[in-house]
C-alpha cells in the first residue's frame, strides 16, 4: 500500500455568510482520506454536508460567501490544495480530477452534439491537434463507458439520449483526463433502477481499468455497498463514523449509521412498522402494530375498468402524433387494501394516477367508486385524494397551512363554518404529528417530512375513501420516508384507507403493497399478491427490476452471505 | 414526533421580499426617491402644491433668480385715466349710449386698479406668458405620473387577464390571444398609439390614459402568460383540482399570488414606460390639452424657447424627470431582485 494518500482532508470547515444574516456552518471539522485507486463513499441525508465537502476538495464553492476555516486542510498528494493558486488548481483539476454529477442533461451543454463536447475535452487533455487522432480517441472513450455504436452518436444532441447514456457520455468526458480521482455526486439518483445497476457497473469496471480512485457521494447506504471499499457517514456537517465498508454496513457501531441501515425497508425485511430516527439522530425501534387488519374482502372501493390514455405529442411542423401513454388495463382496489404500482419513468405510472385523482380524463374506460352515489366531478374530490411527490410543489407556497387545510372542507362544504372547519384542520394536523402552533405558518417553515405531512392531512380533511401515493415518499431523506410511511400505515389501519401506491422503488412497495401491479411502457406486465411476485417474478421485466436493487451487502461479504 | 419549528414570526413571501429590498441600499434610495415624488403628487392633486401654475407671476422669461443680476420686481403702470377729450366729436348729436357710459365711468371711477406687480426673476425662471416654470413642474409631474400610474394599471389588468387565461387554458383560448398579441405587436407602435388617438378624436388626461393602456399591455400578457403555462401543471394546482377547487379559483385565487411578483415588476416597467411614452406623445402634440401641462408639454414648449437661449423651462423639466424615471429603474431591477423567487435560500 502507497504510504502518501492521494487526497486527505484535514479539519475541514466550511461557514457560509450572507449578507446580514449569521454564517451558516455548514460542514464542521470533516476527516477523511483518500487512499490512490480506492473507492471512498460519502453518505449522508441532505444538509449533511456531504456535497459542500465535495465541492471545497474542488474549490468549486463560491468564494463570496464560503470561507473554510484557517485550520482546514485539504491535502493533494501531500500538499495543501488550499494554498494553490487559481491557474495551479485548474491544471489539478484538469489533469487529475474528473467529476459527475446528478444531472447529466443539466451539465452537457444542449447545444452542441455529444462529439463536439466530448472532443473538446478529449483535445484539452490530450493536447493534440489532428481530427483524425481526436476523433479516434473520442469513439474509444464511447466504446469504453459502454455506448453501442459510438460512431452514430457522435452527432446526437444530448436530448436525443436517454438518461443512462448521458450519464455515460458524462463519465466518459470525465475519464477522458485518465483523472487520479473521481469525484461522483450522487450519480445515479435521478436515474431508473435498472439503469443505475448499470451504471454501478460501469463505475466499478474503469475503476478497475483505470486505476483511480472515487469519491463517491449519496444518501442510498444500500448502494455504497456495491461500490465503495471505505464509507463516511456524515450527519450535520459532522462524520459521525467512517470506516472499512465491510465492517460500518455489517456491523455499524453509531446509532445513526444503524437507523439509516434498517429504516429503509428491504425485500427481506418486512416489519409492521419501521424503525425512525429522533432529531437527535438516533434510533427509535419500531412500534409493534395493533391487531392485524382483517379487511372485509367483499367491499371494492375502486374499480377501473379498461381505462386508457394517449397524448398529442408535436411532431416536426404541423405534423401532430398521438403517444400512448396507457394501454387499457383494469383492476380492482379492495377497502383497506394497498395495491402497488411499480414502473420506471415513462411506464404510465403517473398518468394512472392523475386518471384516478380526476385531474386527467381517460380515453376510454370507466373509473368507478362503489358504494358511493354518481361519482360526478366534485363528489370525486371526497372519494378520491392524492398525495404529490414533491412536497415542496404540492402546498402553495402562498397559503398559510390553515388556508391549505381548510379549503378543502369550504370547497367540499364540509363544516359549517370557519370555526368548525378550523377545528377539523387541527385536528388533523395534530393527527399527522403536528399541532396547532404550525397553522399560521407557511409551508417553507417546515422540513420536507413535516410538508408531506402536511399534504396527507390535507388529503384527509374531506373523508376520502382511496388515497393515491404517487412517489409520495420518493423525494424524502430516508429517515423521514420511514416516519411518512409508518404513518401512512397507520392511518390505514385507523381508517380503513384503501392506497394506490405508485414507487418506483420496490423496496418501499413491496413493505407497503399486499397486491402488485408492475408496468412496463404503457402495459401491464405481471400482477398478482406482493409476496408471490417478489417471491417468483415470471415477467422477465419484472426479474430485472427485482435484480437491480442495491442489496446494501458489501462486495466482499457478498459470498458468504 | 417533536416538532422543529423556527422561533422567529411567520413572515409571508411579500414582507420577505420587503426585508430584502430594504437591504438593498440601491432599492432603499430609490425607494425614499419615488416615495418623495408619489407624496409630491398626492399633495398636487389635493390642491395644495402647484394650484397656481397658470398665473402669470412674472415678466415673461423671467430667469432663475441665481443667474440674473436685476430687481426681482417690477410695476407695471396701472390703465391709463379715461380721458374725456380723447372722444370722438359728435357734431351736435348726443350720444344715445351716454346714460350708459356715464354708468360705466362712474364704475370705472370707483375701482381703482391695483398697480400690477410682476417679478423680475424667479427662482426656477418663467416661461413665455410669466409662469413659473417651478409651480409648472409641479403640476406636470403630477400630470406624468398619475398618467403613468394610471395607464399602467389599464395595461397591466389587461395583460394579467388576458395572459391568465391563455397560459392557463390553452388550446384555442391561446391561440385566440396569441394571434390578436401577434397582430397588435405587428403594428409600429407609433402608428398604432396615434391610430388610437384619432379613433379618440379628444385630447385629454382620460384619452392619454386610454392610448397608453390599450397599447402598452403585450408585455404584460407574454410574460404572465409564460407564467401560466409554467404553473397550471405544478404539483399545487393539480392538488388544487384534485380537491375539487374550480378553474377560476385555480387561476384567481391559486396562481395568481404565486405570479403576482412578476406582474409587479411589470407594472413598475411598464410605468417608466408609460412616463417616457406621454411625454414623447405631449411633445409630438397627442398628448395634453392646453389646458393642462405635463413633463411633455413643457418639453413642447422648450424647443422654441431653447433657441431664444431660455434655456430654464428644458432644464427644470428634464432634471425632474430623469430623477424620477431613473429612481424608478432602479427601484423596478431591485424588486425583481428581491421578489426573484430563484434568489431566496
Amino acid at each position: 500500500m502507497n504510504p502518501l494518500p492521494l487526497l486527505e482532508v484535514r479539519d475541514l470547515e466550511v461557514a457560509f455568510h450572507q449578507a446580514g444574516e449569521i454564517p451558516l456552518t455548514a460542514v464542521r471539522g470533516v476527516d477523511f482520506t483518500v487512499p490512490p485507486c480506492a473507492t471512498v463513499a460519502l453518505v449522508g441525508e441532505s444538509g449533511s454536508g456531504k456535497s459542500v465537502t465535495a465541492l471545497s476538495i474542488l474549490r468549486l464553492l463560491p468564494e463570496s460567501h464560503a470561507r473554510l476555516h484557517e485550520r482546514s486542510r485539504i491535502l493533494w498528494e501531500g500538499r495543501n490544495l488550499l494554498e494553490f493558486s487559481p491557474q495551479a488548481m485548474r491544471t489539478l483539476r484538469r489533469r487529475s480530477m474528473g467529476m459527475i454529477f446528478q444531472d447529466p442533461l443539466g451539465a452537457l451543454n444542449p447545444v452542441f452534439t455529444i462529439g463536439m463536447q466530448l472532443g473538446e475535452s478529449v483535445r484539452r487533455a490530450e493536447g493534440m491537434g489532428s481530427a483524425r487522432q481526436v476523433r479516434r480517441r473520442t469513439l474509444e472513450l464511447l466504446a469504453q463507458v459502454g455506448i453501442a455504436n459510438p460512431a452514430a452518436r457522435l452527432s446526437a444532441y444530448p436530448h436525443q439520449l436517454s438518461g443512462g447514456q448521458q450519464q455515460r457520455v458524462m463519465i466518459a468526458m470525465a475519464i477522458s483526463t485518465h483523472p487520479q480521482l473521481l469525484i461522483a455526486d450522487e450519480p445515479t439518483t435521478a436515474l431508473d433502477v435498472t439503469v443505475q445497476r448499470q451504471i454501478m457497473t460501469l463505475l466499478r469496471e474503469l475503476q478497475r481499468e483505470l486505476s483511480m480512485a472515487i469519491l463517491f457521494i449519496t444518501h442510498d447506504l444500500a448502494l455504497v455497498g456495491e461500490i465503495a471499499d471505505e464509507v463516511v457517514v456524515m450527519r450535520q456537517g459532522r462524520v459521525v463514523e467512517q470506516g472499512r465498508c465491510s465492517e460500518v454496513l455489517v456491523a455499524p457501531r453509531h446509532d445513526y449509521t444503524r437507523a439509516l441501515l434498517t429504516c429503509r425497508p428491504t425485500l427481506g425485511n418486512l416489519p409492521a412498522r419501521l424503525p425512525m430516527i429522533d432529531d437527535q439522530g438516533n434510533l427509535m425501534p419500531a412500534r409493534d402494530s395493533s391487531s392485524p387488519r382483517t379487511p372485509d374482502p367483499l367491499s371494492v372501493a375502486l374499480e377501473v375498468e379498461g381505462v386508457s390514455k394517449s397524448f398529442v405529442v408535436q411532431g416536426s411542423g404541423w405534423r401532430r402524433s398521438r403517444f400512448q401513454a396507457l394501454e387499457p388495463l383494469g383492476f380492482a382496489l379492495q377497502t383497506g387494501r394497498t395495491l402497488g404500482v411499480v414502473g420506471e419513468s415513462g411506464s404510465g405510472k403517473s398518468t394512472l394516477a392523475r386518471m384516478v385523482a380526476g385531474i386527467l380524463a381517460p380515453d376510454t374506460g370507466r373509473i368507478h367508486f362503489p358504494g358511493a352515489g354518481v361519482p360526478g366531478r366534485s363528489g370525486r374530490a371526497t372519494q378520491v385524494q392524492m398525495v404529490f411527490q414533491n412536497p415542496f410543489a404540492s402546498l402553495n407556497p402562498r397559503f398559510t397551512i390553515a388556508q391549505l387545510l381548510t379549503e378543502p372542507l369550504m370547497l367540499q362544504g364540509l363544516g359549517s363554518h370557519a370555526d368548525e372547519r378550523l377545528a377539523l384542520a387541527v385536528r388533523w394536523l395534530e393527527r399527522v404529528g403536528l399541532n396547532e402552533r404550525a397553522l399560521n405558518r407557511y409551508p417553507h417553515e417546515f422540513s420536507g417530512g413535516q410538508r408531506q405531512r402536511i399534504a396527507i392531512a390535507r388529503c384527509l380533511t374531506v373523508n376520502p375513501r382511496v388515497l393515491i401515493c404517487d412517489e409520495s415518499v420518493s423525494a424524502l431523506d430516508v429517515s423521514v420516508q420511514a416516519q411518512v410511511l409508518n404513518l401512512l400505515r397507520d392511518l390505514q389501519d385507523e381508517l380503513d384507507l384503501s392506497l394506490l401506491f405508485i414507487s418506483h422503488d420496490l423496496a418501499v412497495v413491496r413493505f407497503m403493497a399486499d397486491e402488485i401491479l408492475v408496468l412496463y411502457a404503457g402495459q401491464v406486465v405481471e400482477r398478482g399478491k406482493a409476496e408471490d411476485v417478489y417471491a417468483r417474478p415470471r415477467h422477465p421485466y419484472t426479474q430485472q427490476l427485482l435484480k437491480a436493487i442495491p442489496q446494501g451487502i458489501p462486495l466482499s461479504s457478498q459470498g458468504e452471505g | 414526533m417533536t416538532q422543529i419549528y423556527s422561533s422567529r414570526r411567520s413572515e409571508n413571501a411579500w414582507s420577505l421580499a420587503l426585508r430584502r429590498l430594504w437591504r438593498d441600499p440601491v432599492g432603499r434610495f430609490s425607494l425614499g426617491v419615488v416615495m418623495c415624488y408619489l407624496v409630491l403628487v398626492g399633495m398636487v392633486l389635493a390642491g395644495w402644491l402647484g394650484a397656481r401654475w397658470n398665473d402669470p407671476v412674472a415678466v415673461n422669461y423671467a430667469p432663475p433668480t441665481w443667474c440674473a443680476s436685476v430687481a426681482n420686481r417690477v410695476t407695471l403702470p396701472a390703465g391709463e385715466a379715461w380721458d374725456r377729450s380723447s372722444v370722438i366729436p359728435l357734431y351736435g348729436w348726443t350720444d344715445p349710449l351716454e346714460p350708459l357710459w356715464s354708468e360705466a365711468r362712474a364704475a370705472a371711477q370707483r375701482i381703482q386698479p391695483e398697480p400690477v406687480s410682476y417679478r423680475l426673476t424667479l427662482l426656477f425662471g418663467a416661461d413665455k406668458w410669466g409662469r413659473d416654470v417651478g409651480q409648472k413642474v409641479l403640476k406636470g409631474t403630477q400630470t406624468s405620473v398619475w398618467v403613468g400610474l394610471v395607464a399602467a394599471f389599464v395595461a397591466t389588468f389587461i395583460g394579467t387577464v388576458l395572459g391568465a387565461l391563455a397560459g392557463y387554458y390553452g388550446r384555442w383560448v391561446d391561440d385566440l390571444l396569441n394571434g390578436f398579441y401577434g397582430v397588435l405587436t405587428s403594428i409600429p407602435y407609433l402608428l398604432l398609439v396615434f391610430a388610437v388617438a384619432a379613433v379618440f378624436q379628444q385630447k385629454g388626461v382620460g384619452t392619454l390614459i386610454l392610448i397608453l393602456g390599450l397599447t402598452g399591455w403585450t408585455g404584460v400578457f407574454r410574460l404572465v402568460r409564460a407564467e401560466y403555462l409554467k404553473h397550471r401543471t405544478r404539483e399545487y394546482v393539480l392538488a388544487a383540482g384534485a380537491l375539487g377547487a374550480s378553474h377560476g379559483r385555480r387561476v384567481w385565487v391559486h396562481i395568481l399570488p404565486n405570479v403576482s411578483h412578476v406582474i409587479l415588476v411589470q407594472f413598475s416597467q411598464n410605468l417608466v414606460g408609460f412616463i417616457k411614452s406621454e411625454v414623447i406623445l405631449s411633445f409630438l402634440g397627442f398628448g395634453v390639452p392646453v389646458s393642462s401641462v405635463s413633463w411633455g408639454s413643457m418639453l413642447n414648449e422648450a424647443q422654441n424657447e431653447l433657441i431664444l437661449g431660455k434655456w430654464w423651462q428644458l432644464g427644470v423639466t428634464t432634471v425632474a424627470m430623469a430623477i424620477f424615471v431613473t429612481a424608478l429603474s432602479l427601484l423596478t431591477d431591485a424588486l425583481r431582485d428581491a421578489l426573484d423567487p430563484r434568489l431566496n435560500s
